[in-house]
């Protein structure tokens, strides 16, 4: 039998697979794609596209006129400075695709692609070319609108925006073209991990700014002087398009087949857990840690100390090695110092209720995230304190942190002493029942005593501090009524029975080894 | 013999249901100081909801759970149990595990105790990998060596075989001897027993309800048996009981 050389098959595979998605577009707009169809539904199909074709002009229209209406409606000082802004959007864009491509990648195969892609003679920089070309027509078609909505806020309505629009495009495929080339050159160096060459980025962007590159600024300064005076520097909208291409080219001719396969996989991994997110968050992010984690080396190490001191040593070692994890411990401070403000300064409205949205949607969790993982069965039976005497010991690290930034928050605000004091004090207290309502509602299981709905204690928590703190603005009051119910929920935590209770019978709290 | 002395655990009449479904009915049994008893039946026979009940992971609904150490003055026997999938910390290695564990206990004579049990279980090697990377195998034996560093008065393991290939069973059944022979007890609950495991008792639950225990001679002397593994009880007892 005659075989069909790599390069050709793979051309016919890539067709194969436009030709399905196109196929499904086209299944999705009441088209069905056969060669056997009758007149009528070719008919139908150009009325689709007739349709389709005047929805995008007149958007645009709409667009346009949209855009020229509220750069009208600016003053002439608002409009100077965003004139004066738009060309430095251009150099910020390129830098963030920099980083975009050192962490990320732009060439990801499936698992099918791994199987049949990698092990054969397919020219890379074919593989790569074919792959950048849809994505690179998803570009062009974002640049368009982006490119007339600058151009027509950077000038004015007599202003040459539809040669600056279609001068977008040349500039916007070529930055994504370095964009692919960078995270291809990534891939080309023995070095796999998408942080290890991140440093360079601020340096280079340092480097040329201090040097005024005129690398960084051109694409700007010639958006601008096309939006303005209409001239076209074709032959250097040409070179830009030209040297993306050509580096994104050389780029893939040096790609590592294996290195590509790998971490495709992994990412592969990583996405289809991140599917899962929505159904059960709390797996998929403990999947999420453990499948980023199994490729990285562990750094520091366990300090040789015992009882609180190890569990806190534990935590703060754990979400050292996992930064991600301080991200959480960012948004939990953020969201209780909201509140807190929301209650010291003197502020009306309805912040409260969007305070309370934002508290209940993006729970703090990451204030018991070392208490939930002591809570696992299997671990929970070596550890011989009660469980609100571990919850206080896991929660030191994150509760630290987020009390050493109330206070910065507080100096911040410059209130007096006795204010200072009591928005301290109401701090603590939320703090306390955050921590305490979030380890109640992860005492759920077979063993668990406690029957309340998860989200009761929380609800009931920041209702409390919501009417007490933030409506009455009586903090001390609030303080005290916060305490009482952190008391009413530790003892609620201290009556759910777990595991160490028959690993340490009759002493699970907290008379075991030290 | 281990029966001679009072036992470390006893259960009497425990009972367990997943609402409607009863899971563990009138079950009685002790485990004695030194002794290793396994637990035979098939899928679904209720040996995880026994073995969770025993350790306290599931609170009792029917019957009692005693513990009794007699060798430390009336202190009450410590339990452990490793379940068929253990979890682990991600951002602790293998070896910290171990260490976490024996600081959190104050044993301050636990390197080399750690370096023993990872050498035994062939855990040598991947001390500093993370646990969270490791195989289904590995991973039991390192919740294994973790649970011996404990020192726990009862072991109790569920369904440790199944993970594992041949040399690595040998050393976990070694392992376990010499577990026992410390005076500890140990119920490994199994439906399916590598050749070289002979526990000093036999338990067959099957529906929920012990239906034979004895030791292996006495099981082989009952069902008219050459030889007698797990396999071997469950496929006699149910045979027996669909003759009746």
């Amino acid at each position: 039998m005659r075989r069909r050389p790599a390069p050709f098959a793979f051309l016919r595979l890539q067709l194969r697979l436009w030709s399905a998605g196109l196929r499904q577009w086209l299944l999705s707009l009441g088209l069905m794609p056969d060669r056997d169809a009758p007149a009528l539904a070719y008919a139908y199909a150009f009325y689709v596209a007739a349709l389709g074709l005047l929805w995008v002009g007149t958007s645009w229209g709409a667009l346009v006129s949209l855009t020229l209406q509220a750069a009208g409606a600016l003053p002439q000082s608002a409009r100077g400075a965003i004139a004066a802004a738009v060309p430095g959007l251009f150099p910020l864009a390129l830098v963030a695709l920099a980083v975009a491509a050192l962490l990320g990648m732009p060439l990801r195969l499936s698992g099918a692609d791994v199987a049949h892609l990698t092990g054969a003679s397919v020219p890379r920089r074919l593989l790569a070319a074919l792959r950048f070309l849809p994505s690179a027509l998803a570009v062009a078609a974002i640049a368009l609108p982006v490119g007339t909505v600058l151009a027509v806020l950077a000038t004015d309505a007599a202003s040459h925006y539809l040669a600056a629009t279609a001068a977008m495009l040349p500039l916007a495929v070529g930055a994504y073209a370095f964009y692919w080339a960078l995270g291809l050159l990534r891939l080309a160096t023995a070095r796999t991990a998408p942080r290890a060459l991140l440093w360079l980025v601020p340096v280079a962007t340092l480097l040329l700014l201090l040097f005024r590159s005129p690398l960084l600024a051109w694409p700007g300064q010639t958006f601008i002087r096309l939006a303005v005076t209409g001239t076209v520097q074709l032959s250097g909208l040409i070179a830009w398009l030209l040297a993306g291409l050509l580096c994104m080219l050389a780029a893939a001719g040096a790609l590592r087949r294996p290195l590509l396969a790998d971490e495709s996989l992994r990412r592969n991994l990583l996405r289809s857990i991140d599917a899962g997110r929505r159904w059960n968050p709390a797996i998929a992010a403990q999947q999420r840690r453990a499948a980023i984690l199994s490729r990285r080396r562990p750094y520091l190490a366990l300090p040789r100390v015992g009882g609180a001191g190890l569990l806190a040593a534990r935590g703060a070692l754990c979400r050292l090695r996992y930064p991600p994890s301080l991200w959480g411990l960012v948004r939990a401070a953020a969201i209780l110092l909201g509140g807190l403000d929301l209650a010291i300064l003197p502020l009306r409205g309805a912040g409260w209720v969007m305070w309370l949205l934002i508290v209940m949607l993006y729970q703090p969790t990451a204030l018991t995230e070392e208490f939930q993982m002591d809570e696992d069965p299997l671990w929970r039976q070596f550890i011989a304190f009660g469980s609100p005497r571990l919850l206080l010991y896991d929660a030191l690290v994150p509760g630290a942190v987020v009390l050493l930034a109330g206070i910065v928050d507080v100096f911040l605000l410059h209130l007096p002493l006795a204010g200072a004091a009591s928005a301290l004090l109401l701090l603590l207290a939320l703090l306390a029942v955050a921590t305490l309502a979030q380890a109640v509602a992860a005492a759920a299981g077979p063993a668990r005593r406690l029957p309340l709905p998860d989200i009761l204690p929380q609800v009931v928590g920041y209702g409390l501090f919501a009417l007490f703190g933030i409506l009455l603005h009586a903090a001390l009051v609030a303080a005290v009524v916060l305490f009482a119910y952190a008391a009413v929920l530790a003892r609620l935590l201290e009556g759910r029975k777990s595991s160490a209770a028959r690993a340490w019978p009759g002493r699970a709290d907290g008379s075991g080894p030290s | 013999m281990p029966e001679a002395t009072p036992p470390l655990l006893r259960a009497v009449d425990l009972g367990y249901r997943y609402g409607a479904f009863q899971a563990l009915r009138g079950v009685n049994l002790a485990l004695h100081p030194g002794e290793i008893v396994a637990l035979v039946g098939r899928n679904g026979a209720g040996k995880s909801t026994l073995l969770r009940c025993l350790a306290g992971w599931f609170r009792l609904e029917e019957g009692q759970v005693d513990l009794t150490d007699a060798t430390s003055g009336g202190r009450d026997a410590r339990v452990v149990l490793v379940p068929d999938t253990p979890s682990f910390y991600a951002e602790l290695t293998a070896f910290e595990h171990l260490q976490f564990i024996a600081q959190l206990h104050g044993r301050r004579d636990w390197r080399d105790d750690a370096r023993r049990l990872l050498q035994a279980l062939n855990l040598t090697g991947h001390e500093r990998a993370y646990a969270s990377s490791f195989s289904r195998g590995m991973q039991y034996k390192l919740a294994l060596a973790v649970s011996l560093l404990s020192r726990p008065d009862a072991l109790l393991l569920d369904e440790p075989f199944g993970p594992l290939d041949a040399l690595s069973s040998e050393a976990l059944w070694a392992e376990l001897q010499r577990f026992a022979a410390e005076g500890r007890a140990v119920l490994v609950s199994a439906h399916q027993t590598p050749g070289m495991v002979a526990p000093h008792r036999f338990l067959l639950l099957e529906g929920g309800e012990i239906r034979a225990e004895g030791t292996a001679q006495e099981l082989k002397l009952r069902y008219g048996l050459a030889s007698l593994s797990g396999e071997d009880l469950l496929r006699a007892a149910l045979h027996g009981e669909a003759e009746a």
